[in-house]
């Protein structure tokens, strides 16, 4: 099968499982971005160009993440690994889909910098603000699955270990190694070869996203720096790595197979725990809801162990800011409420699919819908009052001006109790 | 008594029509078989007793009560072992057969039961996730027996499994019977199947074409060792997926 035909199939598909038009959403976002901005920019240039770095930030960071979902942690990756595809028509397919992915949010980004040409030198400024989200865009469409495959490689060729020994060393811990044992031998836990497949692409999300941070002042006002030609890097470098990995690409039904036996293999051991006291204690307030309740706890715990890495995150940053109290803290509010929420957004939806909701079995079972739905906004609301909505409330109050923290808490509060009791 | 008793069923899928006026009555105690071509209605007409497809026309009644009036009351009352069986990947077997029997009013110590007597006793905290094909069809149908049901549903629950599951699953849903559950339940396995049923049915293009029980299928089954699949083949063409 060519890479052409092999992309034909992947796009009907995508087509016919797609419940919504393929840029509704990016025209959505990039419309409430734009309102933000606008808003965030009659206070200043500067004040709304931080609110569209910090959008664009949380946007990008979001696509980066999707990146291996694209890629190979895919229901049909066990299938494409069996059937007799070259390498270079699944990378060639895996692609395509990164850069639609990319090309959305390069369109919300876009649409939501719109604002800012309204303003002084407003033509100039909308460019340079545009071209950060190209630069950006290149890295979500090409750089990341590059670096992405690069990873899933290392991991088949059995590389893994010894990149995170490396990197291990590199970030200054202590090698695992006894008196007269050669490293392999070391004591302790082995080093886990999955944590490559998040280590590698996460690092290079993060140098991408901090260089693009260090190029806020130039955004607004466009003086003399490196910015253009960091910019131009990043794209420049994203082809690169984009065609080195496609030179290489002969690997790609190989990372699909042992990829997801991984997953399956890790996701295999769980972690079997009865519900924890807080869980225990929101079921009691739920009633009949409670049944449901404690199913949805459970296996959102089990499903998505992530939901909680990254809600212990965005606690650390909220103290934080609220802790240092910055002297501008909305980038930084917007940045960590924005980025819970649009994540919120993401569990809200799946607290409605498989593996967390059975429809087939739910509608022979005797539970009620509305206490099924009572019982998945509880759980949301939960993990946003305590990962989100509380150390955010707390950093809103250290400001000078609790205003806006407040204000965006609230919206996002709102959107998650929207989201939560949509039906399913 | 009369457990489900379903009246001129129809049910379309777009211009499709699945089930065509179907009526049909099954009483307690009694293990009833419904056979049938690929796309005959049997799954169709099974989610329907479930509750899990709204009919396009027809009743539905449970022990008395309207499924359409009345689904949560009806839902308590019928357990559906669903093909491929809908488990909770990330739950443990006791949990999930555990959950459902809570759902059902029951509580977990029901579901224990249960496992026990499908012989699951021993798998109960893996992960449902780690099941083989064969387990995953024995953690169904004790998830569909557990608790307070007067009807089960079975569709190709024995598809799987190995002989002594089969012999304990027959055994099973004897007992259920002898308690007054009605059994209906949809299989290829002619051979499995006919030691244990009181009656077969027999459905094709969405119509019942065939129901016997009592003295007809004594001397139907007295026949020889292939009556029954004879008896499908003389009334049934094959003529290819529908």
């Amino acid at each position: 099968m060519t890479s052409r035909e092999l992309i034909r199939w992947s796009r009907l598909h995508e087509r016919r499982a797609r419940r919504r038009p393929a840029f509704a959403v990016p025209v959505l976002v990039g419309v409430v971005l734009a309102g933000w901005v606008w808003w965030r920019a009659s206070a200043g240039p500067l004040a709304g160009s931080h609110a569209w770095l910090a959008g664009a930030v949380v946007g990008y960071g979001v696509a980066f993440l999707r990146v291996p979902f694209h890629i190979y942690w895919r229901a049909d990756a066990p299938l494409l690994a069996q059937l007799p595809i070259e390498g270079g028509a699944l990378f060639d397919a895996a692609l395509v889909r990164s850069l639609w992915a990319a090309g959305a949010t390069t369109i919300a980004a876009v649409l939501g910098a719109a604002p800012l040409a309204l303003g002084p030198d407003g033509a100039m400024t909308l460019v340079r603000h545009a071209g950060c989200a190209l630069a950006l865009g290149c890295a979500a469409g090409l750089l990341l699955p590059a670096v992405t495959i690069g990873a899933a490689a290392l991991v088949v060729e059995g590389g893994a270990a010894t990149a995170l020994r490396a990197a291990t060393a590199l970030g200054g811990a202590p090698a695992r190694s006894s008196p007269g044992k050669p490293p392999a031998q070391a004591a302790g836990p082995p080093s886990s070869p999955s944590a490559i497949l998040g280590a590698l692409p996460g690092f290079a999300a993060a140098v991408v996203l901090v260089a693009v941070l260090l190029l806020a002042p130039w955004l607004t006002d466009g003086a003399a720096s490196p910015a253009p030609a960091v910019l131009a890097a990043i794209a420049g470098l994203s082809v690169l790595a984009a065609a080195a990995a496609r030179r290489g690409a002969g690997i790609m039904a190989l990372v699909l197979r042992d990829v997801s036996a991984l997953d399956r293999q890790r996701l295999a051991t769980l972690d079997i725990r009865p519900p924890t006291s807080l869980e225990a204690a929101i079921a009691r307030l739920l009633g009949d809801a409670a049944l449901p309740y404690g199913k949805d706890a459970r296996l959102m715990r089990r499903r998505f162990p992530m939901a909680f890495a990254l809600g212990a995150m965005v606690f650390g940053v909220l103290a934080l800011v609220g802790v240092v109290r910055p002297d501008d803290p909305t980038p930084w509010l917007m940045v960590a409420i924005g980025g819970a929420a649009a994540y919120g957004l993401v569990l809200a939806a799946r607290l409605g699919r498989p593996p967390i909701e059975l429809a087939r079995l739910s509608a022979t079972l005797p539970l009620g819908a509305r206490a099924s739905a009572r019982a998945k906004l509880a759980w949301l609301l939960g993990w946003w009052t305590v990962f989100a909505a509380a150390p955010a409330v707390f950093a809103a109050l250290r400001q000078d001006d609790p205003a806006i923290g407040l204000g965006l808490t609230a919206a996002a509060t709102i959107a998650i109790i929207v989201a939560g009791a949509l039906p399913r | 008594m009369v457990i489900a008793q379903i009246d001129e069923l129809t049910i379309h899928y777009g211009k499709r029509v699945a089930v065509d006026g179907l009526s049909l009555a099954l009483d307690a105690g009694e293990i009833a078989l419904m056979l049938g071509p690929n796309g005959a209605g049997k799954s169709t007409t099974l989610s329907a007793l479930a509750g899990a497809i709204v009919p396009t026309h027809g009743t539905i009644s449970i022990a008395g009560q309207d499924v359409a009036k009345a689904p949560r009351a009806v839902r308590a009352k019928v357990g559906f072992a669903d093909q491929p069986p809908a488990l909770y990947e990330f739950f443990t077997v006791a949990e999930h057969v555990g959950f459902v029997a809570q759902a059902r009013g029951a509580d977990a110590a029901a579901g224990d039961a249960a496992l026990d007597e499908l012989g699951l006793a021993k798998i109960k905290h893996r992960p449902c996730r780690e099941l083989s094909f064969g387990m995953r069809q024995r953690v169904g149908l004790a998830a569909a027996l557990v608790g307070p049901v007067e009807l089960v549903l079975l569709d190709e629950t024995l598809n799987g499994l190995d002989p002594h599951a089969v012999r304990a699953a027959r055994a099973t849903l004897r007992a259920a019977a002898d308690r007054g559950a009605a059994i209906l339940m949809s299989t290829h396995l002619l051979g499995v199947a006919e030691r244990m049923c009181d009656r077969i049915l027999m459905m094709d293009k969405g119509k019942l074409v065939a129901d016997r029980r009592g003295a007809e299928l004594d001397a139907l089954l007295r026949e020889g060792p292939s009556a029954v699949e004879d008896f499908y083949v003389s009334l049934i063409k094959d003529e290819g997926p529908t």
